[in-house]
């Protein structure tokens, strides 16, 4: 962990937003009821409890999409993240968690930790993650079986790995939008925002 | 001397230039005709002028020129005197480098001779010492030479000593051997004493006392001549042991001297035996040195064979090794000669340089002077025309001042012609502003556009408040324009975020990618593969309905036939077959027990009323009575409204045998309403026929 050293270094941060976007998917997923919560088991993390996924399908998904990310995220070509959960009967985007990613490319070139405490980091990140749960509320509910996508938006002259490929941006046609909390490890920026499908009965 | 008197002309100028400035223009209007004559005849003056003043101007600049070039021998001068004494100095440095070396050469050879000499000391040493060794040698054998002789000398010593150790050994034994015969005659003589005695005791016996006493002393005399001749007899072995003990003691003497002397001897052979043997240690030595001693003088000697020069003697080696040190000596003269000329050789290369290098900073500092004295020279040229258009101009002045000398006013004639030189003046130097503004043109233009627009707002009111309302128009038409772009700009932008968040992007920078194994791709797959697992299901299941419809046997094989499109047999499945069966035997047992039932109350009824009764159809009962005469006789009855037992009524329908019993239904349904009544009245009738027919 980085909370041994002093400075965030690039590396630092990608591992700190990575391991963010880990916990928020699964703290999505579970919110959002996308699978049972009887396959969520409960860890303590950024002080607070949260659940993490049980499932090993889910779970080997997560990771390799998660360690793809933070390569990335080292090499400062990924620009958002994008949580898609589509209805599986009428295969309509109902739902987008969008993160987007500014990342301070003169860290690159300047291996200097900044000084960050990794303490004030972990609080925006619990404030993050506890507006997502709140939005819950005002949140559409899911009535029909859902499955979730996550897609990369990253730099147009980027190598795209083998188990990559290229997708829409799977936008969601007569939307609201909501703006979130956002976190900043003096390297890397992350913006969340949500947009849901509107409702007719709104 | 020109240019001197060009500038005092050019100061008397300006001031006329400076008390005529005002009316110039109207001056230049009024007199433009007679000003061409004289403006011609000043052109051809200022042509014969410029003329001179271009071939003064030549000679100026052979002058500057020549100047130039007097420099630049001064300084070719001053270069290659520098460069003489730069020589002279390295000529004397190298003199005296020269000197230090020859002094060290000098010194080295000194010091070569005396190792010269002291090699040649240290030879002639060697060859003595080599001498004393041969001399030493000599001795040494000459010592060994001198025992060898010692030794055999006490050799033949020893051997006669041995012979007289015979020789001492023989008297010996001869004396013994008188020694033994001594001791005989003195036992002969002994014996010869003893009878006398003898004799002289028998006479001394004859008086008894004196006798006695004589007695007594002859026995004391007995006694004393017994212990006498005991004594006595004693005396010659005593005699004989001195004789034998002085011979031995002689003898023993003799010996202990012999023995002496051959100790003495011995001992004195042992040393030289010891010597001897050392002797023969050191000759050994002596020879391996004089071995190692003939080795290394054949070695001295081979050198000449080995080294190749001919050398048999040390001082042909020595001459070979004064030729070899002379021949080293030389060479490193000749190095050291080498080495110097080569630092010399580096030393003058890099002073060279260095002088290349300031030649080159000089050529470049003469280059950048001659490019400025040529500027100058321009200058100088070009304030050479300029002088010499005023020159013409003062000219042309005092000429016309020579040449009018009416008494007309000298005044207007005088502004005229200053006004003349004036313009000769202002045009050169306007051409002067010209080729300098060349430089500045943007800045000339900016500041003639500030004048113009300072003088066209001082002097021209109504231009400007034109052009001031034209260009506030313009300003509020841009202004309108501006804020309209800014708003369309907020809108798009907007518009933009909104994008953003919802999730567009730039195509041309960034694009979009997924994991192809994704749960939602995976989820729609697994729904599609449902669905079409479902769809096989349900055909399947049709196609089973079908055959069960069509007959009972059929979907066994149909069933074992469809095994492949079916679902395989599951437990369920054999549970609910089982059941089925079940439920079909307790069915078919249900079936008879009912059927068992029915005709037995069915029998029971027919018994114990006397009426069978059949339903034929719907709601309709056919009676027929046991003791019925005929097979056909029966009464039908009809049930109306709803079930029989909520109140629905019965009613008789007709039948043949109805009809025979007309009065018995006239009373007991008619009147009675009772159809028990009826029913047991024509019972009884029937009987009453029966028994009576």
């Amino acid at each position: 962990m980085t909370s041994t050293l002093k400075g965030i270094t690039l590396k630092g941060s990608a591992e700190l937003v990575a391991e963010f976007f880990s916990f928020g998917i699964n703290s999505i997923l579970y919110q959002r009821g996308i699978y049972p919560p009887e396959t969520f088991s409960r860890v303590t993390q950024y002080d607070m409890s949260l659940q993490l996924t049980t499932d090993t399908k889910l779970k080997s998904y997560l990771t390799n999409v998660v360690s793809q990310l933070k390569e990335w995220l080292f090499d400062c070509t990924v620009q958002k993240l994008v949580l898609v959960i589509t209805c599986l009967e009428t295969n309509e985007v109902l739902e987008r968690w969008q993160f987007d990613i500014e990342c301070d490319k003169s860290a690159k070139e300047i291996s200097a930790p900044r000084e960050k405490s990794i303490k004030s980091i972990q609080d925006e990140i619990r404030s993050v993650i506890r507006q997502i749960t709140a939005t819950v509320t005002f949140l559409p509910l899911l009535e029909t079986s859902c499955a979730f996508d996550l897609l990369v938006y990253t730099d147009k002259d980027l190598e795209v790995p083998d188990k990559w490929e290229e997708s829409g941006p799977q936008i969601i046609d007569q939307s609201e939008e909501v703006r979130l909390r956002s976190f900043t490890t003096s390297i890397h920026k992350v913006n969340s925002m949500v947009t849901y499908k509107r409702t007719d009965s709104a | 001397m020109d240019i001197e008197d060009d500038t005092t002309v050019f100061s008397t100028l300006k001031s006329f230039k400076s008390f005529i400035s005002l009316p110039d223009t109207s001056r230049n209007q009024r007199e433009p005709a007679p000003v061409q004559s004289h403006v011609l005849q000043n052109q051809y003056l200022q042509r014969l002028q410029l003329l001179e003043a271009a071939e003064k101007v030549q000679s100026k600049t052979q002058l500057i020129q020549m100047d130039q070039e007097k420099r630049q021998m001064e300084i070719s001068h001053k270069r290659a005197r520098i460069e003489l004494e730069k020589n002279a100095t390295l000529s004397a440095r190298d003199f005296e480098r020269e000197v230090d070396r020859n002094q060290d050469l000098l010194g080295r050879i000194r010091r070569l001779e005396e190792r010269e000499a002291e090699s040649s000391q240290s030879l002639s040493e060697k060859a003595e010492a080599n001498r004393a060794l041969h001399r030493t040698l000599e001795s040494l054998n000459r010592r060994v030479e001198e025992r060898d002789g010692w030794l055999n000398t006490s050799n033949q010593v020893s051997l006669g000593l041995k012979d007289e150790i015979r020789d001492l050994k023989q008297q010996v034994q001869t004396r013994d051997n008188t020694i033994s015969n001594q001791t005989l005659e003195n036992q002969g003589l002994q014996e010869q004493v003893e009878i006398p005695l003898k004799g002289v005791c028998v006479c001394v016996s004859s008086p008894p006392k004196e006798l006695e006493r004589k007695l007594a002393l002859q026995e004391q005399d007995v006694v004393i001549v017994k212990n006498m001749r005991s004594e006595v007899a004693r005396v010659p072995d005593m005699d004989k042991e001195l004789r034998q003990l002085r011979e031995e003691n002689v003898y023993l003497r003799e010996t202990r001297e012999n023995v002496i002397l051959l100790k003495e001897e011995t001992e004195g052979l042992r040393r030289k035996v010891e010597r001897m043997e050392k002797m023969k240690e050191e000759m050994v030595n002596v020879e391996l040195e004089k071995e190692k001693l003939s080795q290394k003088l054949q070695a001295w000697e081979n050198l000449g064979q080995s080294t190749g020069l001919n050398i048999r003697t040390p001082e042909d080696l020595s001459r070979e090794v004064i030729q070899i040190q002379q021949r080293e000596i030389a060479v490193k003269q000749h190095n050291y000669t080498l080495t110097s000329s080569c630092r010399s050789v580096e030393r003058s290369k890099a002073d060279l340089q260095g002088e290349l290098l300031s030649l080159r900073s000089k050529s470049l500092e003469e280059q950048k002077k001659r490019e400025t004295q040529e500027s100058l020279v321009r200058r100088l040229q070009k304030r050479v025309l300029l002088l010499t258009k005023e020159r013409d101009g003062m000219r042309a002045i005092l000429e016309s001042y020579d040449s009018e000398l009416s008494s007309s006013d000298y005044t207007p004639q005088l502004s005229r012609r200053l006004r003349e030189a004036e313009d000769v003046l202002t045009k050169t130097q306007n051409h002067n502003t010209e080729m300098e503004v060349g430089r500045r043109s943007m800045e000339l233009e900016l500041e003639v556009m500030k004048k113009q627009q300072d003088s066209v707002a001082e002097g021209n009111p109504l231009a400007t408040n034109e052009e001031v309302n034209t260009l506030r128009l313009k300003i509020e038409e841009l202004e309108g324009e501006r804020q309209r772009l800014e708003e369309q700009n907020n809108v798009l932008e907007l518009r933009l975020e909104r994008h953003n968040l919802q999730g567009d992007y730039n195509p041309v920078k960034t694009k979009v990618l997924h994991f192809s194994l994704n749960p939602t791709s995976m989820a729609k797959q697994q729904r599609v593969e449902e669905v079409e697992a479902l769809r096989a299901e349900v055909e399947c299941l049709r196609e089973r309905l079908r055959s069960l419809q069509t007959g009972g046997a059929i979907p066994l094989a149909a069933a074992a036939g469809e095994t492949s499109l079916s679902l395989p047999p599951s437990q369920e499945v054999l549970d609910l077959r089982k059941q089925m069966e079940t439920a079909e035997l307790k069915n078919q047992r249900l079936k008879e027990v009912f059927q068992r039932k029915i005709q037995e109350f069915r029998t029971v009824c027919y018994v114990l009323t006397g009426y069978q009764i059949d339903i034929t159809t719907e709601n309709q009962y056919r009676l027929t009575s046991v003791y019925a005469e005929h097979m056909d006789d029966s009464l039908l009855f009809k049930s109306s409204g709803g079930a029989v037992g909520s109140g629905g009524s019965m009613q008789l329908m007709e039948t043949d045998f109805s009809r025979t019993l007309r009065e018995m239904v006239d009373l007991h349904l008619h009147h009675q309403k009772s159809i028990p009544a009826f029913l047991s009245a024509v019972t009884l009738d029937l009987f009453s026929r029966q028994t009576t027919v």
